[in-house]
């Protein structure tokens, strides 16, 4: 899953028509929208760095987001002399009133360029030699990097404005087509973090024989957390064996249990 | 190779930088007040970093060389370890790096000379004492020789140094550097070992045995010193067999009577080291070996860690004189 913040309606809508999102009901602090699956949310965070902090805060909580989500701020930003239209990718993040910098790591295969961005707390015409210039990028790194691993936590921004076209003269239309004229690197930044997203694991087992064991006896919290790594050690050197249940079934409580599976493990040799 | 370095301004016009960003001019350079700005820091996972390390460039101002823990010993009167570079181009599944760090990116220290100052320091403040230095504890000593070019740098200045001995401990085949230059007596090339098949299964991205060991024999027969380190030795199935073919193996390819010295010892790491690595890697198959934990570390359970390294003991023992073996952990109760 990939959570997008936005910090206006302009730069969302493309990205809205394009991965067919709708727009959730109950989402009243932020506009925050998602597709069926909800693999690809957006929220509209509005100007501004603790505007883009909230709304990963908001966005985490209505979608009950994991460490394996990605998160992407994507939005127009100036530089002195890129082309308007350029899509890059933050490589360095320096808040300018904090003074405050991070390092998003790029991990994944990119044809995408990547610069420092600064992050100001109003608009400026004063471009600085091979930095962007945006109002979001710390707030949202910052933030999302609470929530999830850096590496899975990108800006994407589209250069809006340069030393010849300043931002006055930007308006919705022409930021709509900025956007809209890189869906396909958003699509391709999406698809690589996902990919790269499925690198995280969690500790999973067989659901099945999980809950048949945890039926027949009570197990706390620290029984069932060892009984899923025991079960998922079974899955790798027993995976076409379950455990014996009619045997389990005579024990008096959850250790037994427990002690059993980890005495059938630990007498078998690995096997490389 | 690396499409991304990270410099310290402090050494931002040091020739060493200058040399490698000139190497990789295709890779994005971003600059830093500290190598700690971007390495180690908090929500960063090495699993994943792994997938594509940057390099970053930086000066090491304290402990270039620290006292090595007292189970890393090869005979030395006093032991030492440094780290001219942290991480390693290898991906071994049982390696304490991943567990120790955050971060998968490379840092390499550029500032040499403060290595070798701090090195002849204590080897002139010790005379008459034996000094041994280990390089490759942080990093492999040899895998990014190209880039670095560490060693081409040290290893001339060290060797007149009477009261040294450095290790450079490797699993690697990058071994031109030394090559170009008459073998050095105060300096061993130790190399990791692992039987074959464990090695496919456990040494990600690093050289397959025979080329280690083929790479072992080259410097060998130049006239370089070569050690072995079965560490750490892993537990299998055929534990008996595959131990035994492999160390007959490793001393068919070498000159035996020509090793330095030859260290053992099992898997074992830190607890909190070992539950990060499970957690990266739950599906693994060395993570459902029968580990226990003791203290604040894990290895194998009692009769396995017995069996294993008795077993391999006296293997070892059978090819070369005790007085060159070195136990990494204490063997008393196993063999």
């Amino acid at each position: 899953m990939t959570h997008i913040i936005t910090a206006l309606h302009a730069e969302a809508k493309p990205i809205i028509r394009h991965f067919n999102l709708r727009k959730l009901e109950n989402s009243n602090i932020f506009e925050a929208y998602a597709n069926n699956t909800q693999t690809i949310t957006l929220t509209i965070s509005g100007i501004g760095k603790l505007a883009s902090a909230a709304a990963v805060i908001h966005t985490m909580n209505i979608f009950q987001s994991s460490k394996m989500r990605s998160w992407l701020n994507i939005g127009i930003a100036g530089h002195k002399s890129l082309d308007l239209g350029t899509p890059v990718i933050a490589n360095k993040i320096i808040d300018t009133g904090s003074k405050q910098s991070w390092f998003p790591q790029i991990v994944f295969k990119s044809r995408l360029l990547n610069l420092p961005i600064m992050t100001i707390d109003t608009a400026t015409d004063q471009y600085p030699d091979g930095f962007m210039l945006d109002m979001e990028s710390s707030g949202f790194y910052y933030s999302a990097c609470k929530v999830t691993t850096c590496e899975l936590v990108h800006c994407l921004k589209i250069i809006s404005d340069n030393e010849h076209t300043h931002y006055q003269q930007l308006n919705e239309s022409i930021i709509q087509s900025l956007i809209e004229n890189n869906i396909e690197e958003i699509t391709r930044l999406i698809d690589s973090l996902k990919t790269l997203s499925l690198e995280i694991k969690e500790i999973t087992c067989d659901e099945n024989l999980y809950n048949k064991l945890t039926s027949i006896q009570h197990f706390t919290h620290s029984h069932k957390i060892q009984l899923k790594k025991i079960l998922k050690k079974w899955e790798i050197l027993f995976p076409t064996t379950v455990p014996d249940m009619n045997r389990i079934h005579k024990f008096k409580n959850a250790q037994e249990i427990l002690d059993y599976l980890m005495f059938t493990l630990d007498k078998t040799p690995v096997s490389y | 190779m690396i499409n991304r370095i990270y410099i310290e301004k402090e050494v931002a016009s040091h020739n060493k930088t200058l040399q490698i960003c000139n190497k990789f001019s295709n890779a994005s350079v971003i600059d830093c007040d500290h190598y700690s700005e971007v390495f180690n820091r908090k929500a960063q996972n090495f699993r994943l970093q792994k997938k594509s390390p940057g390099l970053i460039l930086a000066h090491k101002h304290k402990n270039l060389v620290m006292p090595a823990p007292s189970e890393y010993s090869i005979g030395g009167d006093l032991n030492y370890y440094f780290s001219h570079m942290l991480n390693c181009i290898y991906d071994c599944r049982y390696c304490f790096l991943q567990g120790m760090y955050r971060s998968a990116n490379y840092v390499l220290f550029v500032n040499y000379e403060e290595f070798y100052q701090q090195i002849k320091l204590i080897c002139n403040s010790h005379a008459d004492k034996s000094c041994h230095f280990f390089s490759g504890y942080d990093c492999d000593s040899l895998a990014m020789e190209p880039v670095t070019g560490f060693m081409q740098y040290l290893l001339p200045k060290i060797s007149d140094i009477p009261n040294l001995l450095l290790e450079l401990r490797t699993k690697s085949t990058q071994i031109r550097s030394l090559l170009d230059i008459e073998p050095i007596n105060n300096c061993v090339i130790a190399y990791s070992l692992l039987p074959d098949r464990l090695a496919k299964a456990l040494d990600h991205k690093a050289p397959d045995i025979s080329s280690r060991l083929a790479s072992a024999r080259k410097l060998q027969d130049q006239g370089w010193n070569i050690g072995l380190r079965f560490d750490p030795l892993i537990y299998d199935t055929d534990l008996e067999k595959t131990y035994q073919t492999f160390f007959a193996d490793v001393a068919n390819k070498l000159d035996i009577e020509k090793i330095h010295s030859v260290s053992i010892g099992s898997f074992r790491l830190p607890a909190h080291y070992f539950n990060k690595l499970s957690s990266y890697y739950p599906e693994d198959k060395l993570i459902t070996s029968p580990f226990e934990h003791s203290g604040k570390s894990v290895s194998y359970k009692n009769d396995v860690k017995k069996r294993l390294l008795s077993y391999c003991y006296q293997e070892v023992c059978s090819y070369y004189p005790l007085e060159k073996i070195f136990p990494c952990e204490a063997l008393e109760q196993y063999i």
